[in-house]
C-alpha cells in the first residue's frame, strides 16, 4: 500500500526535498544574485568550515549561549520557586516582572552597552535580562501546582528537606524546567545575535551583519544553516534523551 | 520503644474559613477522647463529618486550631504511620522506592520485602504506581505506613476500595501485625460492622461540627472476632440501646 510507505520519517524526508528542490528551482527561475541556489551555499558552507571562520564565529555565539543561559535558568528558577512558594512576595514583585517582560529586548540590550560600556559582561547581561522574567513566569507556576497532597505525606514521614526536593518536589518542576529550558534556548539564540550585532566584534551576529553589508546572501543562509543544525543536535542529543528519561513512569 | 504512650485529643475549635467571605465554618468543637497506650480505636461517623481533618491535626499537618493535642511520657517525636484517603504514592518512583523513602537511615530494606510478600505484591515492586490498580496502590500506602515501625498508626477509611476478600486479607494482616508489635491506632470508618472486628474501643462522631457522641468498648474477645454472628450480634444491640448512633449510619 502507499499509505503504509508513508512512514512518518519518510514523510519527513520527502517534505524535506521538497522543500530544497522548491528553493533550487525559484533560485533557476528568478536568476537573482540575491538568491543562490542550495548547492552554492553549501559550497560555501563547506569553504567556512574549512577556513574555521564559521567554527570560530559560531562558537563564541554558542559559549556566550551556555553562559548567559545557565546564569538566567538558575536566577530565574530560585526567584521563580521563591515566588511560587510565598505570595507576599509574589504580590510586590509582580510589577517588577510586568515592567522587564515588556520592556522590548532591543532596549535592554541598548541600555546595557550605553551604561555598562560594549563589553562581554554587559552583552551576557543584556541576554539574561531579557530571559529572566520568561523563566520566573514558568517555574512560579510550576511551583503553584506543586501537589500539596504529596508535601503533606513527605512531611507526615519526616522527609529530611533534601529529600523533599529531591523526591517530592524536583519531580513536579522538572516538566516546567524543560519547558522553559526550550522556549529559553529559542529565546537567547535570537537575542543573541542582536546583542552581537549591536556591540561585538566576533559572532554570528556580527558576521551576519558584516554579509548584510556586503549583500552576500549565499553566505547568510550557510550560517542559517549550520544554526539550524547546532539547534536540531541540541534538541536532539541533549533535550530529548532528558524528556524521555523523565517520562518513563507516565502510563 | 516507649512503655506508656497515650494521646491525649482536645481539641475545642477547628474551623475553616472560606475564601470569599469572611464566614467560619467549624468542623470540630470540645472533641476531648484519649488514645491509650496501644489501643485501637475505630473512628466511625457520617462521611464529611471532618474525621480527615481530625487525624490531620494529630499528624500534625493541621496546627491551626484551638486546643491540644499531647503525646504523655514520650520524649522524642513518635513515628507516625498515616494511611490517607487516597493512596498519595510518588508517581515517579517505584513501589519499592515510594517504601524505602520513608524509612529512617536504621531501617533495613528487608521489612520492605517481608510486607511486600504479605500482601502478595512483590511481583510488583519495580513498577510505577500509575500502572497499578486504585486497590494495589491502596495496599501499598497501607505497607508504607506499616514499614516505618510506627507508634501511632492513623488510618483514613483505608479499605474503601477494596473488594471483599482483599480487604478482608488485608484487615487480617492489620490485626496480626498490630499484634506482633502492638502501638496505638486510629482508624476511621463509616463501616460498623468493619469497626467492631477491629477496635478495642468505638467513639462515635456527630456531623459537622463535630464531636463525640458516646464511646463504647467492644466487648468481644479477639479470639472470636471471626465468629461474624456474634459481630451482627453486637451491632444489632448497638443500634438498638442507641437511637442517636443509628440516625448516623
Amino acid at each position: 500500500m502507499f499509505l503504509k510507505f508513508l512512514t512518518p520519517q519518510r514523510l519527513g524526508f520527502i517534505s524535506l526535498i521538497l522543500f530544497l528542490l522548491t528553493w533550487h528551482g525559484l533560485a533557476l527561475i528568478l536568476k537573482q544574485s540575491t538568491l543562490p541556489t542550495p548547492l552554492i551555499v553549501l559550497n560555501i558552507l563547506k569553504q567556512q568550515i574549512i577556513s574555521g571562520e564559521l567554527p570560530y564565529h559560531l562558537g563564541i555565539t554558542l559559549l556566550r549561549l551556555i553562559v548567559s543561559f545557565s546564569i538566567a535558568m538558575l536566577i530565574g528558577c530560585s526567584i521563580g520557586i521563591i515566588l511560587g512558594q510565598h505570595q507576599h512576595v509574589d504580590y510586590f514583585l509582580d510589577q517588577w516582572l510586568v515592567i522587564f517582560l515588556n520592556v522590548p529586548a532591543l532596549v535592554t540590550i541598548i541600555l546595557c552597552y550605553v551604561w555598562f560600556g560594549l563589553s562581554e559582561s554587559a552583552a551576557i547581561l543584556a541576554v539574561i535580562i531579557n530571559k529572566v522574567p520568561n523563566v520566573i513566569i514558568t517555574m512560579r507556576e510550576g511551583t503553584r501546582a506543586l501537589n500539596q497532597d504529596l508535601l503533606e505525606m513527605a512531611r507526615c514521614y519526616h522527609f529530611s528537606k533534601r529529600k523533599t526536593f529531591l523526591h517530592v518536589i524536583w519531580p513536579q518542576l522538572y516538566p516546567f524546567v524543560m519547558a522553559t529550558t526550550r522556549s529559553g534556548l529559542a529565546l537567547i539564540w535570537k537575542i543573541i545575535l542582536v546583542v552581537e550585532l549591536l556591540g561585538r566584534s566576533n559572532g554570528m551576529g556580527y558576521q551576519l551583519n558584516i554579509y548584510f553589508q556586503l549583500f552576500d546572501v549565499a553566505s547568510i543562509l550557510a550560517y542559517t544553516i549550520a544554526f539550524i543544525i547546532i539547534i536540531q543536535l541540541i534538541e536532539m542529543l541533549i533535550l530529548k534523551p532528558l524528556d524521555k528519561n523523565a517520562k518513563k513512569w507516565r502510563r | 520503644m516507649a512503655a506508656m504512650m497515650d494521646i491525649l485529643i482536645n481539641i475545642k475549635h477547628k474551623a475553616y474559613r472560606t475564601p470569599n467571605s469572611n464566614t467560619e465554618n467549624v468542623v470540630i468543637k470540645d472533641l476531648k477522647f484519649t488514645l491509650n497506650n496501644k489501643e485501637f480505636i475505630c473512628l466511625v461517623g457520617p462521611s464529611g463529618c471532618g474525621k480527615s481533618t481530625l487525624l490531620n491535626t494529630i499528624a500534625g499537618l493541621d496546627t491551626n486550631f484551638q486546643g491540644k493535642i499531647a503525646i504523655e511520657n514520650q520524649k522524642t517525636t513518635p513515628n507516625i504511620g498515616y494511611v490517607f484517603q487516597n493512596p498519595r504514592l510518588l508517581p515517579w518512583r517505584t513501589i519499592r522506592e515510594n517504601i524505602e523513602l520513608v524509612l529512617s537511615n536504621t531501617q533495613t530494606t528487608k521489612t520492605v520485602d517481608i510486607l511486600l510478600e504479605a500482601m502478595q505484591l512483590k511481583h510488583l515492586a519495580e513498577c510505577y504506581p500509575q500502572h497499578l490498580s486504585l486497590g494495589m496502590s491502596r495496599r501499598i500506602s497501607i505497607i508504607r505506613a506499616f514499614a516505618v515501625n510506627p507508634d501511632i498508626l492513623l488510618m483514613d477509611e483505608p479499605f474503601v476500595s477494596l473488594d471483599a476478600p482483599n480487604a478482608r486479607q488485608v484487615r487480617k494482616l492489620l490485626l496480626s501485625l498490630w499484634q506482633q508489635r502492638p502501638h496505638s491506632i486510629l482508624f476511621v470508618t463509616h463501616d460498623l460492622r468493619e469497626a467492631i472486628t477491629l477496635a478495642d474501643r468505638l467513639v462515635f462522631l456527630s456531623k459537622s461540627p463535630m464531636k463525640i457522641l458516646s464511646e463504647i468498648q467492644v466487648p468481644i474477645a479477639r479470639e472470636a472476632r471471626e465468629n461474624e454472628a456474634l459481630i451482627e450480634n453486637f451491632r444489632q444491640q448497638l443500634i438498638t440501646n442507641h437511637p442517636n448512633i443509628n440516625a448516623l449510619l
